[in-house]
């Protein structure tokens, strides 16, 4: 076991570059290291914040009894979130499986060797969350010594649950695909949300309000995502027990499918190499766009954790769009929402989200990091950047026709007020995924990162997607702004401010090439 | 005709890379580039075929200089890496399907060359095959296959024998003669210096960044073996 956890030990170190901090010689390793300490960091102290918030809330309105259940709720639920993002294959294989397999330690060890690490991330992060409460509460909680003891049993058995919930749903997604035969990473990814996150969001739909409080709490694992109910609010033996049985069988399910069945995980995690068999051996096609096109389609549909991460928004966008398009609810359309001196009435809110949804997350942002050490091919090849540009703009932009189209066709039909309020919108919105494609495309040439051991340093921790989240978040941010203040030229201003950076951008990169520094 | 002139390339921070290397090589040429591990072997091959921008200096080819034109430069270059790292979820055919649409070069030809090739290196079926599922010498003979579809001026391999069969392996050393008859350049690094000897009429030898040998190879064996050679630069070491 000592072998264990000294392996773990490298490894977490490792992981959070504190051998770059410590002994590199480097500048630029030292300062990215600093860096990436500094974001993990701002992280912790933005969710401690996030938690006094809700103390706050909770004591003010004397709901504090709800407190650990909300937060053991939110907690589920982002971890769960964050592990299914990340990807199941990172718990079965990583860049350093082999060398551990070949070590002297025992195989189970081995095998569980990617989960004992998440699981020790998820421990450190619910015990910081768990304590950081207890601390807020100690004078206010009857029966404080039953609350630091269910906290201290609630800290381990969170992170057991979250990974053994997460890795049950994805594997059993991924069993039914194959045995249905369907390979579709796209198909996969919405199918492994939708199931895990099926109790937060029917809880929302029979929530009377749309309230944080009222949403996490019945969808708390402490009563048991709804089953029991939270009347009494508060948190009995009864609940614990429970709480307690079930994380320990999906437990045992997931180290018995770890142990005993690693094999078959890891046949199930790689690639599939079957292929339809072709006669000849002559080339047929000579489009330069067409090629490159099709391998950004399949280097994008070959990683479930870029799929997982950016089709979230275009599917939100073809759900949300549908949903107006055949009027499921009358609220859609009479639902206005009031801020301080405005009323947003729903021709902006259906505004408002489709800007949100074609803005908040692009494929660009990682598309040139994510060639990974294959990117000689490109650096090596005749290519002017443009030509890479197009292709890589053109996927995201796939990824939202469709909803893109539903979205146009529903504010034609149901909102626009005159042919110019249409040619404005449909304008808009083009231009404004034209917009956020090339600026992820952009920042990705300029903070590129193609040696990475782990798909998420580049899909979600990059600098290039950071970057990018900050850009596109300001972009949202005066785009929120000037449709909420609704002048007649809001639409006219955004285009012009689009087009402008579009014309700019594509200046740039004509005058760029991809080269490595 | 192959120019390079003062290339200098440091990376940040460190004195680690490339300094003042200059070398010229003509059509039919078989150069030999050697060094120890770490003597800046790979970082001077990088900033040849474009990977890598480089601090001072230029490279040109027939006239044309990377710097100020690198996609005319790229497109009469052929680079084969010492890992190569492929698309794996592309088959091979895909792949070979990509490189010949951005060469340029009309189907007929690269059919002609691809068949020849395919047959030479013995791939077969293997070409509609995920590259994921290829081994080591299997991606090298593919990535050998896509540079020389398309008839490169000039010819850079990384230590192009690692991982290749002994068929493969003659094949290669075959094709790198006939290439260079033909009116090719030949640049490769090797550690194996008993086939460089047979193989390469010029050679380069780098230490710590810095050019250290570079003769034609009838003058090198006249003196000592390359071997010989090798063991008294890198002695101190």
């Amino acid at each position: 076991m000592s072998k264990l956890i000294q392996l773990q030990k490298y490894s977490l170190a490792n992981d959070f570059q504190f051998y770059r901090l410590g002994s590199s010689t480097n500048q630029d390793d030292r300062k990215h290291a600093v860096l990436t300490l500094a974001g993990y960091c701002a992280a912790v102290v933005m969710a401690i914040g996030y938690i006094v918030y809700i103390a706050f809330d909770l004591y003010i309105r004397e709901e504090s009894m709800l407190f650990f259940p909300i937060l053991s709720s939110i907690l589920f639920w982002a971890l769960g979130f964050w592990t299914i993002l990340s990807g199941l294959k990172k718990l079965i294989f990583s860049s350093d499986t082999e060398l551990i397999f070949s070590l002297p330690m025992p195989l189970w060890q081995a095998k569980l060797f990617n989960v004992i690490k998440l699981l020790i991330l998820y421990l450190l992060i619910a015990a910081i969350a768990v304590f950081a409460g207890i601390l807020l509460h100690m004078f206010i909680l009857p029966d404080f010594w039953f609350v630091l003891l269910s906290s201290l049993l609630l800290v381990v058995i969170l992170p057991l649950l979250v990974i053994a919930t997460t890795f049950i749903i994805s594997l059993a997604v991924k069993v039914l695909l194959n045995f249905l035969r369907i390979h579709s990473n796209v198909i996969e990814a919405l199918l492994t949300f939708f199931l895990f996150l099926s109790p937060l969001l029917y809880n929302t739909y029979n929530s009377a309000s749309l309230n944080y409080k009222d949403i996490f709490s019945n969808s708390s694992p402490l009563y048991l995502f709804g089953i029991i109910s939270n009347s009494t609010s508060e948190v009995g033996f009864f609940n614990l027990v429970c709480l307690l049985g079930i994380t320990l069988a999906l437990v045992l399910i997931t180290g018995y499918v770890f142990t005993k069945r690693y094999a078959f995980l890891v046949a199930s995690y790689s690639t599939s190499s079957k292929r339809k068999t072709r006669d000849s051996s002559t080339l047929s096609s000579n489009s330069l766009f067409k090629n490159l096109f099709s391998k950004e389609l399949k280097l994008y549909l070959s990683s479930i954790t870029y799929v997982s991460n950016t089709v979230l928004t275009p599917a939100l966008l073809l759900i949300g769009s549908l949903a107006y398009l055949f009027n499921i609810s009358p609220l859609l359309y009479d639902y206005t929402l009031e801020l301080s001196i405005i009323t947003l009435s729903s021709k902006y809110i259906f505004i408002l989200f489709t800007t949100v949804c074609i803005l908040l997350t692009t494929t660009t942002s990682s598309s040139l990091s994510f060639e990974g050490q294959s990117i000689w091919i490109l650096l090596t090849s005749p290519l002017s950047l443009m030509d890479l540009a197009k292709a890589k703009i053109a996927l995201n932009v796939l990824l939202f026709v469709p909803g893109l189209a539903c979205a146009i066709l529903v504010y034609t039909q149901n909102f626009s007020s005159s042919l110019l309020d249409s040619l404005l919108f449909i304008s808009f919105t083009i231009t404004s995924l034209l917009l956020v494609s090339i600026v992820g495309f952009f920042v990705n040439l300029k903070f590129p990162n193609y040696n990475w051991s782990s798909e998420m340093e580049v899909i979600k921790q990059g600098k290039s997607t950071i970057i990018t989240a900050i850009l596109s978040t300001c972009l949202l941010s005066i785009t929120g702004i000037l449709i909420i203040l609704d002048f007649s030229f809001t639409f006219h201003l955004l285009l012009l401010v689009n087009v402008s950076i579009i014309t700019f951008l594509i200046y740039k990169l004509r005058e760029s090439s991809l080269i490595m520094d | 005709m192959l120019s390079i002139n003062n290339l200098t390339k440091l990376y940040k921070g460190s004195e680690k890379g490339i300094k003042n290397l200059t070398l010229d090589l003509v059509k039919g040429d078989i150069c030999a580039f050697i060094g120890m591990n770490g003597a800046g072997k790979t970082t001077s091959i990088k900033s040849i075929v474009g990977i890598h921008g480089f601090d001072q200096g230029d490279i040109e080819l027939d006239g044309v200089s990377i710097k100020k034109n690198p996609q005319e430069f790229k497109q009469m270059v052929g680079y084969s890496p010492d890992t190569p790292v492929l698309y794996g979820n592309m088959t091979g055919y895909s792949y070979l399907e990509l490189i010949g649409s951005i060469y340029q070069i009309d189907n007929a030809t690269i059919n002609e060359q691809l068949n020849t090739l395919l047959k030479k290196l013995n791939f077969g079926s293997a070409i509609h095959e995920l590259i994921s599922t290829y081994s080591h010498g299997m991606k090298q003979r593919l990535v050998l296959i896509s540079i020389l579809m398309h008839n490169p001026k000039l010819i850079i391999l990384d230590e192009p024998f690692v991982g290749l069969d002994p068929n493969a392996t003659y094949f290669l050393q075959e094709e790198m003669k006939k290439r260079a008859a033909e009116g090719s350049i030949v640049l490769y690094s090797t550690h194996v210096l008993e086939v460089a000897e047979k193989l390469c009429n010029k050679v380069v030898m780098i230490h710590n960044g810095e050019v250290v040998v570079n003769d034609t190879m009838i003058n090198l064996l006249s003196e000592s073996s390359l071997s010989e050679k090798f063991r008294s630069i890198t002695a101190h070491e």
